[in-house]
């Protein structure tokens, strides 16, 4: 029995469903938005058992994890991006990392997986980026600073106890389920089967020759679940990328591949404040060690989110 | 009004002193280990006043800042080096930092100085340790681990809220009022002064042409009061240390000339595990921001501290 903190927000779902197609029974928890995607299946009840959960509560989640003998953790629950004052975050991210940890190990469970991000590379000038990167103290984003401190954190309590643990980066993720749009990907996607013209950051149309390590959402819980089941894992962080940079230019050209007339626009010429170089996820110990190459270049993700979108509600 | 927690601990004693040298009225926390020492007993009640705090108590931190209208904080508080749990050692680093962040602000304080350490350049291949090095995720021991956590999260919740903040990263502190004899010069010091050989711990002597960066309490308490203090820091970290590399042999030829029948057997030559090259921190910020340079090398410091052993109980 898998427990999946977070396990009703976008990657949760998706790695509830990858741990159901390895065999698995599933404890997704949610603090806030409850959803059941249709992916699951008809299992509630037989295979997958929601709850509802604050990470931050020391004995609520020491109670969920042994009252389901879990034998695994997923630990994907993070504070909304924006809306919380710092101290709310801190104590979501912080209270509720021990929290689980300590969840984890009480119920005697096997691994504890961390839902880190590839944000903890930012302020670095350069890529590929490698698991075992060198990192500034400095943080140029929250997420940065709250996955950096918990996976210190995490390694060193797991030093302590013995536990099995890893962290899995991800980089943006897009794919079906993916609502909350804070990436290029998503909103040109939902813009071409809406048929409308997308809506735009508040910097505007982007580059086209901007680029970013884009994965798609299944090749990402594919890492978290074999991450989580393995018996051993030789290493304790993984990235979760595509492994490739892709620019916006080419999304926007595999988007027009399957909605011709897709009202989504990249605008030329080279941004002023160009990203860090090679700035994508090397991706050689996720195969090495889990067995594991991303599945989904651009155009074939892009295609199977649209063809999904078409037939779910947007 | 200075609160300075952790202020009966071996830095926070002389950082008190440092303060009220400063002209600075301070208050100082204690939670478990009392002890006024006679540097600055004549002060209590006058301009020092002691509160015991548990910092993990979120509405007595904020309480005592209020009650004594708090204009800069020094946190030191720390669980001890050994005998608690991972999950309390943790809940006592996390949330105290917390704890103090929220109630600096809540208070208004003109700054949070912040007591780190350079065991979180542990891993680096080579030195001289410069406060701006990124780091390695993993960390070689707790200390380094909930050092280099808590600096993240600092420095974040400073870009977050305003708050000025400062960290001071020390090593191998040793000096008066020093009784938990984690470190070879108190060690070696107290063992001289009793007249007998050193015990070593539990790598058995250290070898004669390893190196370390030595440094003195009065030099740490110094920039501890100037980093408190300064109108504006221009940077958040601050190395406190010598400057440079002392052998073992030099430690060691430092205390025989101040007691020459001292009884010390150190190993010949380097570790054959490898010592790292320049094994120091740089001084070279704490001198460019307070123009302060180191006062205490391995010779005075030695001799300072063994003439207060002689006069002091052991």
């Amino acid at each position: 029995m898998i427990l999946v903190t977070g396990g009703m927000g976008f990657i949760g779902m998706h790695v509830v469903k990858a741990l159901l197609d390895a065999g698995e029974s599933v404890v997704p928890t949610s603090h806030r938005s409850w959803r059941v995607p249709g992916i699951w299946g008809d299992v509630i009840g037989t295979r997958v058992f929601p709850e509802t959960l604050d990470v931050a509560s020391t004995h609520d989640a020491m109670a969920l994890a042994v009252k389901h003998h879990v034998t695994g953790v997923v630990h994907l629950a993070m504070p909304p991006i924006a809306g919380n004052n710092p101290s709310a975050e801190y104590i979501t991210s912080m209270y509720g990392l021990i929290n689980m940890l300590e969840a984890a190990r009480t119920a005697g469970a096997r691994r504890f997986v961390f839902a880190s991000s590839n944000s903890v590379y930012g302020g670095l000038t350069a890529g590929p980026l490698r698991e075992d990167m060198l990192l500034p103290i400095a943080s140029n984003s929250q997420i940065n600073a709250f996955k950096k401190s918990s996976e210190v954190l995490m390694l060193n309590w797991a030093d302590r106890t013995g536990m099995s643990v890893a962290a899995v980066r991800p980089p943006g993720v897009f794919g079906p389920l993916y609502y909350s749009l804070y990436n290029m990907a998503g909103r040109f996607c939902h813009a071409a089967v809406q048929g409308v013209k997308a809506s735009y950051p508040p910097s505007g149309v982007p580059y086209a020759d901007a680029n970013a390590d884009l994965a798609y959402v299944t090749d990402v819980a594919q890492v978290f679940a074999r991450a989580t089941l393995q018996q051993t894992l030789p290493n304790r962080i993984y990235n979760a990328g595509a492994g490739v940079m892709f620019t916006n230019g080419q999304l926007e050209a595999a988007v027009k591949r399957v909605v011709p007339d897709a009202k989504v626009a990249t605008k030329p010429g080279v941004n002023p404040n160009p990203g860090p170089t090679d700035f994508y996820l090397d991706m050689t110990r996720v195969k090495a060690d889990l067995g594991f190459t991303p599945q989904y270049d651009l155009d074939r993700g892009v295609a199977e989110y649209i063809d999904w979108l078409r037939t779910n509600p947007l | 009004m200075i609160l300075v927690t952790g202020g009966m601990g071996f830095i926070g004693l002389h950082t008190v002193r440092a303060l009220l040298d400063a002209g600075e009225n301070v208050v100082v926390s204690y939670h478990s280990s009392y002890r006024v020492p006679a540097f600055w007993k004549d002060e209590v009640g006058k301009r020092v006043m002691i509160e015991q705090l548990d910092v993990t108590s979120a509405h007595d931190v904020m309480a005592l800042a209020q009650k004594h209208k708090v204009t800069g904080i020094v946190h030191l508080a720390m669980p001890g080096a050994a005998g608690l749990s991972p999950a309390e050692d943790y809940r006592t680093s996390m949330y105290g930092l917390l704890n103090v962040m929220e109630a600096a602000r809540f208070v208004n304080v003109k700054r949070l100085t912040f007591a780190s350490s350079s065991t979180l350049y542990q891993g680096l291949p080579a030195g001289p340790y410069v406060e701006d090095m990124p780091l390695p995720i993993e960390s070689a021991n707790q200390t380094a681990a909930f050092k280099k956590a808590c600096e993240v999260l600092l420095f974040h919740y400073a870009d977050r809220t305003g708050l000025d903040v400062g960290a001071v990263r020390m090593r191998a502190v040793y000096g008066p009022m020093y009784y938990s004899l984690m470190n070879m010069p108190s060690r070696f010091c107290h063992a001289a002064v009793k007249g007998v050989e050193p015990n070593y711990g539990p790598a058995g002597a250290p070898y004669a042409e390893d190196t370390n960066d030595f440094s003195n309490v009065h030099d740490v308490a110094a920039v501890f009061q100037r980093v408190t203090t300064a109108d504006k820091l221009p940077y958040r970290t601050y190395n406190v240390s010598q400057g440079e590399e002392a052998t073992f042999q030099d430690l060691a030829d430092a205390v025989k000339a101040v007691e020459p029948g001292f009884t010390v057997n150190l190993k010949p030559g380097q570790n054959p595990k490898g010592n790292p090259p320049n094994n120091y921190l740089s001084a070279d910020r704490v001198k460019e921001v307070f123009g302060y340079t180191p006062q205490f090398g391995v010779v005075k410091g030695v001799a300072d501290y063994i003439g207060w052993l002689r006069t002091n109980p052991l």
